[in-house]
């Protein structure tokens, strides 16, 4: 399958990096520097704290040891291209409909970086770059954004990927812009299992507004992969972004995932999904940071998790700004020996007032050898607020079973019915060109139960 | 230093075996000349040393296996970090040299001064209408308090049970075997830090023994039936057993603040609940606001046994504190419920801990905390649940009270399950005392500093029905006192 399977026809405005990869512009040698020096300064992160209680963080050190990766983008030499097959990714690429998307990027670790946007998006003003070209024309945006929160000190690992980093993805809707469909990212990981960088900066400017569908996909069934990925996501005063990622990755695979929102605007708004189905071992940290006033920000989590997988979600919920309002439901679902761990923090800062925060994390194990380890946490520096969380862990109600045996469902139907009714409210929140797929890996874990 | 010289002199002087001579204090701790006593625990008791555990066990006449399990407790406490968890900006300011660890009870009204109590304790003591030998004992200042003869018959009453109730010190003299077989095996010294620092320089606490089948959960035993000196003291140790179908009420501390010049408190508190046994376990801390109190608490509990905690904790300047449960065997249970009170300047940093390791067993924590203009009050709690231990229930619910904008409220619940058939529940809620509520009890014609502190009084009300009702009334009267001039 290769990458031109959409029908560009549709698709203008190609923007491909040749082969070769360019190197990083110079503009960022300051950044990555630093990065690379935080990176080797930093010790490991403290496993007696929660963030990485569960997940041993040496796995994450990089290993490549090629010194060649020095200014970010060079692949090594000899880096195979991406040989065997990925069903997920051929899948999601042939779903992809342009009809319903406003612009996509096929980010294929060992070839290149190819994005391509509708007329009419093109049109309306949306920008969607491979990060080191922007430089040229978004330097003022870039310096003001990039790597300002999820940067050389935000953490070790995120000090890696800032320096490492390969061609990044830039979106940006400069102010007034409002592209209903999705932006889809696509990418896939390299068929060597030499580690990755994805990198991407999505910039929403006032009263602008943006959809993107991130995906990550290993290069095919066998490869045990390694990424390191971070994103960032601003959005200005009465934007509105929501940003949807959904990772399947093989089985083999690690992978390391940063996330931050920035509502740097008053009544800006933000939804974050998070859908994980794969990878052997996957740590993920996501949050909004609500620094204006008025902001309101949804975060929805689904993990699905079977065999011996590993999953460690840290969400966060950072209210700097007054008046602001914000929920968030996380539903991890376990079959056979999957591990699941989930922290979660709201925050309130000191005199940020009015705040409503509310915060979900139900467990459900399937059978016997999954483990859920579940840390909500609220951190509350100020009187005027509302603030719940809820946390529940258990196998599925035999009450519901028994009632949908008594109405002559088998058993293991059942089972299935009941474990769709619980995800199903998540996956409705999805848009309808990611929607799909989600429903299939749902399917695909509760074909073998 | 020639403190230290001196010091290191007296020490070796000491006779191998010289004090378990008598039963009352004047005998037993009066062995040494009154000068001899002064140089070594006025000059030579601050900070921490192999030096001062020895002297310690010596003074106590302990037999070796206690003296050894000192020492190495004491080499773990070197070895082990401070916790870089909770307040760490106020654990790092303690000076762990700067601190006696043992002060004879002789001594110690020498010590004290009445005049030296601060006014704000002496008016609470007041105004919760505590009479003056009484006030005197919580300040301090006498080292026997009167009430002794009054709980005489009580005792003997106890006595004829079976039951032994004694300080730990005694304990240790009367029951060396019963004391051997479970001291420490509850919280071993490397369980923490702080357990260790306790394991190292305990002094005092309580040792309750009850056997088979005896039932003493009707009338609570009180810290004060045993009174004397040592029962306040900074490294307490307590010991409760319950045996078979045994059941036992126990309640320590007290509503009135406790003024002490030491600056830090750990005691350790292990409880252990044999098969069908009932044990619950009340107290209120109310330490005075310069007090770290850094408290270790642990029970287990066998087949079909109860374990409950009640903790209130209004005072100190730090408190840290999580009682724990560990379910060991199949059907048991445990209760833990905690109100936590933060003024300004304080930390209350308390929880639970509850461990399930067997089938069928099951748990409840309920924790209301109140955060008052700058007060911190945190919520920091662990269930874990381990693989076979089908049939667990767990609920837990956490609820915060905001009073000021600049309080702080903060929940940290850890729940690590490893066991699919379980039921595991947790709740949190953080908000202020609520408007429409006052706006509901000021239209009746409550006063609106009435009306808050009802709300405050019927938000605790789960822990406060639980307590014996002279507790809960001076607890309500307290409540009243920290609230007088709230602007809410």
């Amino acid at each position: 399958m290769s990458d031109t399977t959409i029908d560009t026809a549709l698709l203008k405005q190609v923007t491909q990096l040749p082969e070769s990869r360019n190197k990083q512009q110079d503009s960022f040698a300051e950044l990555q520097n630093n990065a690379r020096a935080k990176y080797k300064a930093e010790g490991l992160p403290d496993r007696t704290l929660h963030l990485w209680r569960y997940t041993d963080p040496s796995q994450f050190l990089y290993s490549d040891g090629s010194e060649s990766h020095q200014n970010g983008s060079a692949i090594p030499a000899n880096a195979p291209i991406a040989s065997g097959v990925s069903p997920a990714y051929d899948t999601a690429l042939e779903q992809l409909n342009a009809g319903e998307l406003s612009a996509v990027a096929l980010d294929n670790a060992d070839v290149s970086l190819r994005i391509e946007l509708t007329p009419v998006a093109i049109k309306a003003g949306l920008v969607a770059l491979p990060l080191s070209l922007a430089g040229a024309d978004y330097s003022d945006i870039l310096k003001r954004h990039l790597a300002t929160e999820v940067g050389a000190d935000f953490g070790k690992f995120e000090a890696l990927n800032t320096t490492l980093w390969e061609d990044g993805i830039f979106i940006y809707a400069p102010d007034n812009v409002r592209i209903e469909e999705p932006i889809h990212l696509l990418r896939r990981g390299s068929a060597s299992s030499r580690w990755t960088f994805p990198r991407t900066l999505i910039v929403v400017g006032e009263n602008s507004k943006l959809t993107v569908v991130d995906e990550y996909y290993s290069a095919n069934e066998t490869v045990a992969g390694k990424s390191n990925a971070v994103v960032e996501v601003f959005g200005h005063a009465n934007s509105e972004v929501e940003y949807f990622v959904l990772q399947r990755n093989n089985a083999k695979t690690l992978s390391h995932y940063t996330e931050r929102t920035i509502l740097v605007g008053d009544t800006s708004k933000s939804m974050l999904v998070a859908a994980s189905f794969g990878s052997k071992t996957h740590k993920a940290n996501l949050g909004t940071i609500m620094q204006g006033r008025q902001t309101k920000s949804l975060q929805y989590g689904l993990v699905f998790g079977s065999d011996k997988q590993s999953f460690d979600h840290h969400t966060e919920h950072i209210n700097r700004g007054a008046n602001g309002y914000s929920d968030l439901d996380f539903k991890v679902v376990l079959k056979d020996k999957a591990h699941s761990t989930y922290t979660g923090l709201i925050r309130v800062d000191e005199n940020i007032k009015n705040c409503e925060a509310y915060q979900s994390n139900r467990n459900l194990l399937l059978n016997r050898g999954t483990k859920a380890e579940s840390i909500p946490e609220l951190e509350i520096l100020c009187d005027e607020v509302v603030c719940t969380h809820g946390a529940t862990v258990g196998p599925i109600d035999e009450m519901q079973v028994f009632y949908l045996l008594s109405r002559g469902i088998p058993r293991t139907d059942a089972v299935r019915m009941i474990v769709r009714g619980h995800v199903e409210p998540t996956l409705k929140i999805l848009p309808e060109s990611l929607q799909p797929r989600v429903r299939s890996y749902v399917d695909e874990r509760l074909a073998t139960l | 230093m020639s403190d230290k010289a001196q010091n290191t002199q007296t020490a070796t002087e000491l006779p191998p075996d010289p004090m378990i001579k008598g039963d009352d204090y004047a005998e037993k701790y009066g062995f040494y000349s009154a000068e001899a006593a002064k140089n070594y625990f006025l000059k030579g008791g601050k900070g921490l040393s192999h030096e001062v555990v020895e002297n310690i066990s010596r003074i106590k006449g302990e037999p070796q296996w206690m003296n050894d399990f000192r020492h190495k407790s004491l080499d773990i406490f070197l070895s082990k970090p401070m916790p870089n968890w909770g307040d760490t900006k106020l654990m790092g300011e303690l000076d762990f040299q700067n601190i006696y660890y043992y002060i004879k009870p002789t001594e110690k009204s020498a010590q004290d001064n009445w005049d030296d109590v601060p006014d704000y304790i002496k008016n609470t003591f007041d105004k919760l209408g505590i009479p003056e030998a009484e006030q005197k004992f919580l300040g301090g200042v006498s080292a026997q308090f009167e009430s002794e003869v009054v709980y005489h018959s009580l005792k003997e009453d106890l006595a004829k049970k079976g039951v032994i109730f004694l300080d730990m010190d005694e304990a240790l003299k009367q029951h060396p075997d019963l004391v051997k077989k479970y001291f420490s095996t509850v919280i071993p010294p490397s369980d923490n830090k702080f357990a260790a620092l306790n394991s190292a320089v305990w002094s005092g606490g309580s040792f309750i023994y009850v056997p088979k089948g005896v039932d003493v959960g009707a009338a609570p035993l009180q810290a004060y039936f045993r009174i004397n000196a040592e029962n306040m003291g900074q490294f307490e140790r307590t010991l409760i057993i319950a045996d078979e179908g045994a059941r036992v009420h126990y309640i320590e501390g007290c509503t009135a603040p406790i003024w002490s010049s030491d600056s830090l408190h750990s005691a350790v508190v292990e409880v252990i609940a044999h098969d069908s046994a009932y044990i619950r376990y009340t107290t209120i801390q109310n330490w005075a606001n310069n007090i770290y109190n850094l408290v270790t608490k642990r029970a287990v509990a066998k087949k079909n046994a109860t374990v409950e905690w009640v903790d209130g904790n209004l005072g100190s300047k730090l408190t840290m504190k999580f009682p724990c449960v560990y379910l060991a065997e199949e059907g048991a249970k445990a209760e833990i419920l905690s109100v936590a009170f933060a003024g300004t300047g304080q930390h209350q940093d308390a929880g639970a801990k509850v461990i399930h390791v067997a089938k069928n067993t099951s748990s409840r924590i309920t924790s209301k905390s109140i955060s008052k203009d700058k007060g911190i009050a945190s919520y920091r709690g662990m269930v874990k649940v381990y693989k076979g231990a089908e049939g667990s229930k767990v609920s837990v619910e956490c609820d915060a009270l905001l009073i000021g904008s600049e309080a702080r409220s903060d929940t940290y619940p850890t729940m690590e399950i490893h066991e699919d058939n379980v039921k595991i529940e947790h709740e949190a809620r953080v908000s202020k005392v609520s408007e429409e509520q006052l706006f509901y009890l000021t239209s009746r014609g409550i006063s609106e500093d009435d009306a808050r502190l009802l709300i405050v009084n019927g938000f605790i009300e789960p822990f406060t029905k639980e307590l014996p009702m002279e507790y809960a009334v001076e607890l309500n009267r307290l409540i009243e006192l920290e609230m007088t001039g709230s602007v809410g």
